[in-house]
C-alpha cells in the first residue's frame, strides 16, 4: 500500500482507474505528472486515496464488527433472532462505508427501529450495546444512549413539548435517543401534548437523520397500537427488533450468569429449585417470564440467604456465597 | 506506415457521430470493425472501442494509411466498472497513438459560465497531452497495449478477413516516442451558441489547431481528413 497519492506509479495509476478508485480526469493528470501535492478533487472530503488511513479506517470498522461490541452482543443469553437482525443492520452499514470508499454510490442509513418486547427482555440493554457497536464502526460520533421516557419529553404547557423534544435530541446528537414505553406518547386522548411530542420525534428524525439513532422501545403489544396509530413513525423506523420471552433454559443461564457475577454459586437443591421457579415464572401471563423478575428473584434469594446466615452459626468463606434451595422455597408464599 | 488516430472527449460531445460520418464517406474506408458496419446508421452508445482503416491522400498527393479509433466518453466522475475499464483502455489508447483528436462540444461551451466551459476532461486531456513525459509514457502503458493486442484485445476490433494480418502489422510497429499530434475538433457547430463557444476554444487553446465541424451535418469533415492525411510522425 502506498503511503500517498504522489508516489504511484504509471501502472498502478491506470489500476486504480480501472478499479474505479480514481477517476479519468485525475488519472491523466497524474499521468502528466501532476499531483505532486497530494490534493486530490476525488477525495471529497474523506480521503480515500490516502491508501493508509483508508485501510486503518477500513480495517478498524471491519474489527468492530467482529469485536467488542459484537461479543457483549453475542454473550447475551438467547435474543437469536434480536442478534441476526443486528448482524445484518451491521452488515448492511459496514458494507455502505466500503461503498462509499470506494466511490460507488451508497444509501443513507436508515438505522431508526423499533424494538418491541415484553418487559425485562434485554430491550435496553440491547439498545445500549448497539449505540457502542455503531460507534466503533464510525456510523455514530460518540455512541451513548440518551434514554428518555414520556415525562421527560411531555411538557405541562402548550409549546413546552417541542422544546423539551428538541433539548433531548440536541443532547442525543452523535448518540442514541432510546425513548422507553413509546406507546405512552399517543396515550391521553385528543388534547393530550403526547402528539405534539410524536410530531416533534418525526420532525427530529427527518431533519437529523445522520446525526442520531432513534429507538422506540415498548412492550409488543402496545407498540403494535402505537405504529399502527403512527403510520409515518413505522415507515421511517427501518429495524423492526422483536424481543421474544426467554425460555426456561434461558431463564437458567441468565440467573447463573448474574450469579457468577454477584459471586454467589448455587447448591445442588438450590439448582432444581431455581429451575422450578424458572419454569412458574414462564408459565405466568405475559411481562413475567423475562430477566428482570428472573433477578428479583435471585436478589429475594440473597436476602433470604442473609437473614439465614445471620442466625448461623459458622460464617465461612463458602457459606456466604452458596445460594441453598430453601431460600427459593419460602420466597414463593 | 501506418498511423493511430484517437478520437476522444467528454460523453456526448458527437465522437461518435463524427466517427459514423466518416465511415460513411465509404470510398475512402476500406476496413472497419464488424459490429460498426451493420449499425452504421443508429444512434445508439456503441460500448467500447471502435476502429476504423482509412486511405487519405495529403496534400502533398501521397496516400496514408490511418486508423481511426472511436472511443468511448471520458466520464469526469467515477462511474460503473465496466466504464471504468473502457476509461483505462481510452487512456492505453491515448498513450499509444500518433494522433490525437480532441473533440469539444462547442455549442456547450458557448452557453456556459465561465467557470464550466471546459469539462474536467478536456483539460486533463489537454494538460495530459502538454505535460506528460511522452517517451516514458509510451514505454509504460505502450507495453501493456502491444500485449493485449497480441492477446487479442484489438482483434476482435478488426474485420475477419484482415485480422490476423493487422494484429501482426500492429505488434510490429513500436509506438513513437514523442506526444502524438494534438488538434481539436469544435463539434456541433450547427447549434446556436456554437460560434462563441468556437471563440471560447481558440482564445482558450491559441497555440493548437481547433477545426469547427459538425458531425450531423457533415460540415468540416473534408479539412479534418485533409489536416489528418498531411500529418507526418516524427516533424
Amino acid at each position: 500500500m502506498h503511503n500517498s497519492v504522489e508516489s504511484l506509479s504509471k501502472a498502478e495509476v491506470m489500476s486504480w482507474l480501472e478499479d474505479g478508485r480514481m477517476s479519468a480526469p485525475t488519472a491523466l493528470s497524474h499521468l502528466a505528472g501532476e499531483y505532486s501535492d497530494a490534493v486530490c478533487p476525488d477525495a471529497g472530503g474523506y480521503a480515500p486515496h490516502n491508501g493508509t488511513a483508508e485501510s486503518e479506517q477500513h480495517q478498524k470498522s471491519r474489527g468492530a464488527v467482529h469485536s467488542e461490541g459484537m461479543r457483549r452482543l453475542a454473550d447475551l443469553v438467547g435474543l437469536e433472532s434480536v442478534k441476526k437482525s443486528v448482524r445484518e443492520v451491521l452488515a448492511y452499514a459496514y458494507i455502505q462505508q466500503r461503498r462509499t470508499e470506494l466511490q460507488l454510490r451508497a444509501q443513507p442509513l436508515m438505522l431508526h427501529s423499533v424494538f418491541s418486547g415484553n418487559p425485562g427482555t434485554g430491550k435496553t440493554t440491547v439498545a445500549r450495546i448497539l449505540a457502542q457497536i455503531f460507534h466503533d464502526i464510525g456510523v455514530l460520533e460518540k455512541g451513548h444512549l440518551v434514554e428518555v421516557e414520556r415525562a421527560d419529553i411531555v411538557g405541562e404547557y402548550i409549546g413546552h413539548t417541542a422544546q423539551k423534544m428538541r433539548r433531548k435530541v440536541r443532547e442525543s446528537l452523535g448518540g442514541m435517543l432510546f425513548i422507553d414505553e413509546a406507546y405512552s406518547l399517543a396515550r391521553g386522548g385528543e388534547r393530550d401534548f403526547g402528539k405534539e411530542a410524536i410530531d416533534a420525534v418525526v420532525k427530529a428524525m427527518e431533519d437529523r437523520r445522520d446525526d442520531f439513532v432513534l429507538v422506540l422501545a415498548g412492550y409488543t403489544r402496545e407498540m403494535e397500537w402505537f405504529l399502527a396509530q403512527n403510520p409515518g413513525l413505522r415507515s421511517r423506523c427501518a429495524t423492526h427488533l422483536v424481543f421474544p420471552d426467554y425460555s426456561t433454559e434461558e431463564l437458567v443461564r441468565i440467573a447463573e450468569i448474574m450469579l457468577r457475577r454477584r459471586q454467589y454459586h448455587l447448591s445442588g437443591r438450590a439448582r432444581t429449585a431455581l429451575w422450578a421457579a424458572a419454569d412458574r415464572l414462564q408459565g405466568r401471563e405475559w411481562g413475567t417470564g423475562n430477566a428482570r423478575s428472573m433477578r428479583n428473584l435471585l436478589e429475594r434469594a440473597m436476602r433470604r440467604q442473609a437473614l439465614r446466615l445471620l442466625d448461623s452459626r459458622r460464617v465461612n468463606r463458602e457459606e456466604l456465597q452458596k445460594l441453598r434451595a430453601e431460600d427459593f422455597e419460602e420466597m414463593e408464599q | 506506415m501506418r498511423q493511430k488516430c484517437a478520437i476522444v472527449g467528454s460523453p456526448g460531445c458527437g465522437k461518435t457521430l463524427l466517427f459514423r460520418r466518416i465511415l460513411s464517406q465509404g470510398s475512402r474506408c476500406f476496413a472497419a470493425s464488424d459490429d460498426i458496419r451493420v449499425r452504421e446508421n443508429d444512434n445508439r452508445r456503441l460500448p467500447g472501442t471502435h476502429s476504423l482503416q482509412l486511405r487519405i491522400a495529403g496534400s502533398d498527393g501521397a496516400r496514408r494509411e490511418i486508423l481511426i479509433f472511436d472511443t468511448p466518453g471520458l466520464h469526469d466522475g467515477i462511474e460503473s466498472c465496466s466504464r471504468q475499464r473502457e476509461g483505462a483502455d481510452t487512456i492505453r489508447l491515448m498513450a499509444s497513438c500518433d494522433i490525437l483528436l480532441h473533440i469539444m462540444d462547442a455549442a456547450r461551451v458557448g452557453k456556459s459560465p465561465h467557470s464550466q466551459r471546459f469539462t474536467r476532461v478536456d483539460e486533463a486531456i489537454y494538460t495530459f497531452l502538454h505535460e506528460a513525459n511522452w517517451p516514458e509514457l509510451r514505454r509504460v502503458l505502450g507495453d501493456r497495449n502491444r500485449n493485449e493486442l497480441r492477446n487479442g484485445w484489438l482483434q476482435r476490433l478488426v474485420p475477419r478477413g484482415l485480422r490476423r494480418r493487422t494484429v501482426t502489422n500492429h505488434a510490429a510497429e513500436a509506438p513513437g516516442v514523442e506526444a502524438p499530434l494534438y488538434f481539436i475538433g469544435a463539434n456541433k457547430m450547427d447549434l446556436p451558441w456554437s460560434q462563441a463557444g468556437y471563440r471560447c476554444i481558440t482564445e482558450a487553446h491559441p497555440e493548437v489547431i481547433v477545426i469547427p465541424l459538425s458531425a450531423r451535418r457533415g460540415d468540416g469533415l473534408q479539412s479534418l481528413l485533409h489536416r489528418i492525411g498531411d500529418t507526418k510522425r516524427g516533424h
